[in-house]
């Protein structure tokens, strides 16, 4: 079911009405682009590799922590394969546990288990299963964040990427989540190795933090994948939907991307449709994306969303304890 | 519990357990051939059936290979009269699905695991734009999928081959996309099945969703290469992968959607992979097309499948008439 909403069916209507316009107006007056501001910073909690903290104006609060630990290389399943796939993992929490109840963090914007009353029941790990296929996906054909992960011949870092949210009664967007991790993930630094990269042996590391090692280069590319949800209302896209336009909307689609050089493009990593509450329209309208919106849509996040995760991403960077 | 400690005194098996190796009778025999593999644009047979199930109100049983799953749907049933019941104007959707415990090749167990919990809400998203929900008030839609089997990782790695005189055996990693691959042909699997399942329940849906599967691959070396362009011109697609990648090629992206083919929508999407923008959205234009044109072909037989029960209807209904005219007297006998 869609995140619920307070409002009632005739100011759904309005609402629809008014996004559907030509100009569109939406409630905050924003351009149908434009992003609402966010308070982020990195870097902050000692015990971790990589942190950060977000706060959104209506989607909450959530601390990010990475931490990495040292591991030996492990075959499951099978005697011949190295499941790499293991060696991240992440974990979305809603704080305080309390998150039952209409319009908790459960389902979290809509992509994560949100399948009725079954979903009542899963916590987030919905959310948790998106952020890591983002993550993962980027190295698809080439580059890849595993590749990052090797120590040595037999021994991997083993990254935890914790998602703790500090406002269970609100409706957490994609965005939120996604650029917590993105933040925390460009601001990790792993200790620097001193053994030979070649020997089977038990690794040893620097203790010198001013040498560690960045997990993403900074000047490299591809940068860490960032998920935007973006919705559409008759022909109009917005990007970085409110609850209330969530609520409006008739499709929507939470897009991943990585940056993908220093001018600002950016490749895509992951679509998937989110859940939105197809509130406003009339019965028979639209049921789903025709490819003409699709495109439409990706299109929007692709080209207005370089700038913003560059900002971010030069944000990171300055506040990062070796900036 | 003293059960948990290891025994010292027996020599423990793996707690994974693990496959027989095969032995190739010699090592100067060429590896194993491949199978003839079926062109990149087509799609494996799919059987579809509905109405195995007999205590539902609607069910259906798809295979296509090596995948076997059955989905039963029930209701619309009223929702519980209690005071926490919210009022649902509409008809509340939910899916589950789940992998049988012996579906793959490593036990799963009876509790749904995250990514069964994915799926669940993949489904329901393909599922929901389609029902006509308005039309079952303060009532609930249940659907089930149970895998019964699945393609799990193919048999390239079920037989390990250890040439003469070698005693270890070399450690692979799995290429990326592997899981998005398997998923996402169970996925498409489950989509096509389920709408078959609600026509058989006869709940009203403005379209079938059909369920398609298909994915980019490039030549392994132009992706190692730095080269960022050079990888876009030859790309293969292909619909509906086999879990093993064709020779000589690297996944680059996946994608997995739910097609209403009559309206030409797509109720689910959902791309894993990395796509350059370098000509906007062509490329992943490609990708879904592909992934259409899979769906597409599902929905042949999906349409097959839900004219099953119109012509059970039709059968049921049509010697009505004639028995009508034979006698007027209805014996009330008990």
């Amino acid at each position: 079911m869609p995140p619920p909403t307070p409002l009632s069916p005739p100011e759904l209507s309005y609402l629809y009405a008014s996004l559907s316009l030509s100009p569109p107006i939406r409630l905050d007056l924003r351009t149908p682009t434009q992003f609402r501001p966010i308070v982020a910073e990195c870097s902050f909690l000692p015990h971790c590799n990589g942190s950060a903290r977000v706060c959104m104006s209506e989607a909450g609060e959530c601390i990010v922590g990475i931490k990495a630990e040292v591991e030996k290389d492990a075959t499951t399943k099978y005697v011949t394969v190295i499941e790499r796939e293991k060696w991240i993992e992440v974990s979305v929490e809603v704080a305080g546990g309390g998150a039952s109840g209409a319009g908790s963090g459960v389902g979290i914007g809509g992509i994560s288990g949100a399948g009725g009353a079954t979903g009542r029941d899963e916590g987030d790990g919905g959310a948790a299963v998106w952020l890591k296929e983002g993550l993962l996906a980027g190295g698809a054909g080439g580059w890849s964040i595993l590749d990052r992960l090797v120590i040595s011949s037999g021994w991997h870092w083993k990254l935890y990427i914790d998602v703790l949210l500090l406002t269970p009664t609100s409706h957490p967007s994609p965005l939120l989540l996604s650029t917590a991790v993105n933040m925390a993930l460009d601001s990790t630094y792993l200790p620097k190795l001193t053994s030979p990269h070649d020997v089977d042996d038990i690794p040893t590391f620097s203790d010198d933090w001013a040498i560690s090692v960045p997990l993403y280069e900074p000047t490299t590319f591809p940068r860490p994948p960032m998920s935007l949800p973006v919705v559409a209302v008759g022909d109009n896209v917005f990007l970085d939907p409110s609850v209330a336009e969530v609520a409006t909307a008739e499709a929507g689609l939470v897009v991943t991307l990585s940056l993908s050089d220093s001018e600002g493009s950016c490749d895509i990593v992951g679509v998937r449709s989110m859940e939105v509450g197809r509130g406003g329209g009339k019965e028979g309208d639209r049921k789903g994306i025709n490819r003409k919106l699709l495109r439409q849509m990706v299109n929007a996040c692709v080209k207005e969303a370089g700038g913003v995760i560059k900002g971010l991403g030069e944000t990171t960077h300055k506040q990062m304890f070796r900036a | 519990m003293a059960a948990r400690a290891p025994d010292r005194r027996r020599n423990n098996p793996p707690s994974h357990g693990t496959t027989p190796p095969v032995f190739l009778s010699s090592s100067s025999e060429a590896v194993k051939p491949k199978q003839p593999s079926r062109p990149a644009d087509d799609v494996r047979k799919i059987f579809l059936r509905t109405g195995l199930i007999s205590s539902v109100t609607g069910s259906s049983f798809l295979e296509i290979a090596p995948l076997k799953l059955s989905v039963s749907v029930l209701g619309p049933r009223p929702l519980p009269r209690t005071s926490s019941t919210p009022f649902a104007a509409q008809a509340i959707l939910t899916t589950e699905v789940k992998f049988a415990p012996f579906a793959s090749t490593v036990r799963r167990g009876y509790i749904r695991d995250s990514s069964e919990r994915d799926l669940g809400s993949r489904l329901y998203q393909a599922l929901v734009g389609a029902i006509r929900r308005e039309l079952y008030p303060k009532s609930r839609i249940e659907v089930v999928v149970t895998i019964l089997d699945s393609e799990d990782e193919g048999d390239d790695v079920n037989t390990v081959y250890i040439e003469e005189g070698k005693t270890t055996v070399e450690t692979k990693f799995w290429d990326s996309g592997r899981a998005e691959r398997a998923l996402g042909v169970v996925l498409a699997g489950c989509i096509t099945a389920a709408s078959a399942a609600l026509a058989d329940a006869g709940i009203e849906m403005f379209d079938l969703v059909s369920g398609g599967v298909a994915t980019a691959f490039v030549d392994e070396v132009n992706s190692k290469g730095k080269g960022k362009g050079d990888a876009v011109s030859n790309k293969l697609y292909v619909r509906d992968p086999a879990i093993a990648p064709p020779e000589g090629k690297t996944p680059l992206a996946t994608c997995v959607l739910g097609y209403m083919a009559a309206r030409d929508e797509i109720s689910e999407l959902w791309i894993s992979g990395k796509i350059g923008t370098k000509n906007g959205t062509a490329e992943m234009d490609e990708l879904v097309d592909e992934a259409i044109a899979a769906a597409r072909s599902a929905r042949g037989v999906l349409n097959e499948a839900a004219k099953e029960r119109v012509q059970f209807i039709v059968d049921k209904t049509a010697p009505a008439p004639p028995s009508k005219g034979e006698s007027t007297d209805i014996e009330m006998s008990g």
